[in-house]
């Protein structure tokens, strides 16, 4: 319950910079907003992105992924992502940020969530009518672990183990934008 | 612009503490016993995955109890591979030669007549994880009627050849050992038989010999001179009675 209630304080934290430096209103808020789909080293998701005028944007993504060595898609991840656009043009924008989420690992015998925290790096490139698409490269860093314990009854006896999930650290991710 | 920085950083220090969960640890009472892994040199092999990067790979193995008669009670703990077939792109290579002296132990038997368990089928008669970077401990409480018992652990590598064990033998060959994603060197087993009416309270397991190389049966070969490097997968796996 602990990470949960502090997922929510970081969600409100990181809404701060976009709410306090703008008048809100329909109009001005955000400079663009976009479906994303996108394909990670570990994940595949679905997000919504929000640019904003002052060049942060944020990204919500959910999406099912593969963790704990077993190559299944059984597993489900959300993730918020914040950025600064450190160089943007007409038809491309390079931007860093940090990511952070949840992931939720299904596993024969056991469920875990484990948050995750990372900084990442990214290049999009805008094309088609009025720039409406665009492709995108992301790389960076995630930390994240968390321990877990297994146990096992039978006649014979008990045995128990205590494991740490851990986080591929390296982030890769390839991503298409529609803007709206 | 300092403010979003700053609203950023704290995000991130709170969530870093959220990451960074205090380690737990087993808690033992009086008769309970504690299995400890300790990781070799070798624990970690290099294995391919292209443009000449190479993934540190742990190993795969198992730790299981036998009555002293040499019959299969249960499997304590075995790697996640090998209790769920979570391979990648095994091409259906079911990896039998990975501990075979355990599986056919265990004797049970699946659908395409192997006994590893499957997608479908995983083990449940025991702990699995995901295989850890390092040496694990367990805790295990046997009945009150289980005084004596044996301890066995099998590990193996795949892909850890040598000139006994080359990766261009051919099936059929008496050092033939999987193919080109098969083991080399072969599982070895470590065993040893825990008294609890004894006052001895501590054992470690000792290597009594290797696995069958292309895991067709369950035998335990005790010429070690054809392994060079698997003996030192594990610096020591050592039983305390608490």
């Amino acid at each position: 319950m602990k990470n949960y209630i502090l997922a929510i304080i970081f969600v409100a934290i990181t809404s701060i910079p976009l709410i306090a430096q703008t008048e809100v209103t329909p109009n001005n808020f955000f400079e663009k907003k976009a479906v994303n789909l996108q394909v990670t080293t570990s994940n595949i998701s679905l997000g919504f992105k929000a640019i904003s005028n002052f060049k942060l944007s944020t990204e919500l993504d959910v999406g099912i992924a593969s963790f704990n060595e077993d190559f299944i898609y059984n597993d489900y991840v959300i993730d918020l992502k914040v950025f600064y656009s450190i160089r943007k043009k007409e038809k491309t924008n390079l931007y860093a940020g940090s990511i952070l989420g949840f992931e939720f690992i299904n596993d024969p015998t056991f469920n875990l969530t484990s948050p995750f925290i990372g900084a990442i790096a990214g290049y999009e490139y805008y094309f088609g009518k009025k720039k409406r698409s665009g492709i995108s490269i992301e790389l960076g860093y995630i930390y994240g672990k968390k321990q877990y314990s297994k146990s096992y009854t039978a006649n014979w006896g008990t045995v128990e183990y205590i494991g740490t999930f851990k986080n591929s650290p390296l982030f890769l991710g390839l991503g298409y934008s529609y803007y709206f | 612009m300092k403010k979003p920085f700053l609203s950023i950083a704290i995000s991130a220090m709170l969530m870093l503490n959220v990451c960074s969960c205090e380690k737990e640890d087993l808690q033992f009472e009086a008769d309970n016993i504690s299995v400890k892994v300790i990781e070799g040199e070798n624990w970690l092999h290099d294995f391919p995955l292209f443009l000449g990067i190479n993934l540190k790979n742990p190993p795969q193995f198992v730790i299981w109890l036998e009555d002293t008669e040499g019959n299969y009670i249960s499997t304590l703990f075995v790697t996640k591979k090998i209790a769920t077939e979570a391979w990648m792109s095994n091409d259906g290579n079911r990896r039998k030669e990975a501990l075979p002296h355990w599986c056919y132990q265990r004797g049970i038997i699946y659908d395409d007549g192997l006994y590893l368990p499957t997608k479908e089928k995983p083990l449940i008669d025991g702990i699995s994880g995901a295989t850890p970077k390092a040496g694990i401990e367990l805790k295990v409480e046997p009945a009150a009627y289980l005084r004596q018992f044996v301890i066995k652990a099998e590990f193996n590598h795949s892909i850890d050849f040598n000139d006994a064990f080359p990766e261009n033998a051919n099936t059929g060959d008496s050092n033939y050992s999987g193919g080109d994603m098969g083991s080399g060197q072969p599982a070895l087993v470590y065993s040893d038989l825990i008294d609890l009416d004894t006052n001895i309270k501590e054992y470690n397991l000792q290597l009594i010999g290797h696995s069958s190389a292309d895991g067709t049966n369950g035998d335990i070969y005790e010429d070690l001179s054809s392994v060079t490097s698997a003996d030192r997968i594990v610096k020591e796996i050592v039983v305390q009675i608490k």
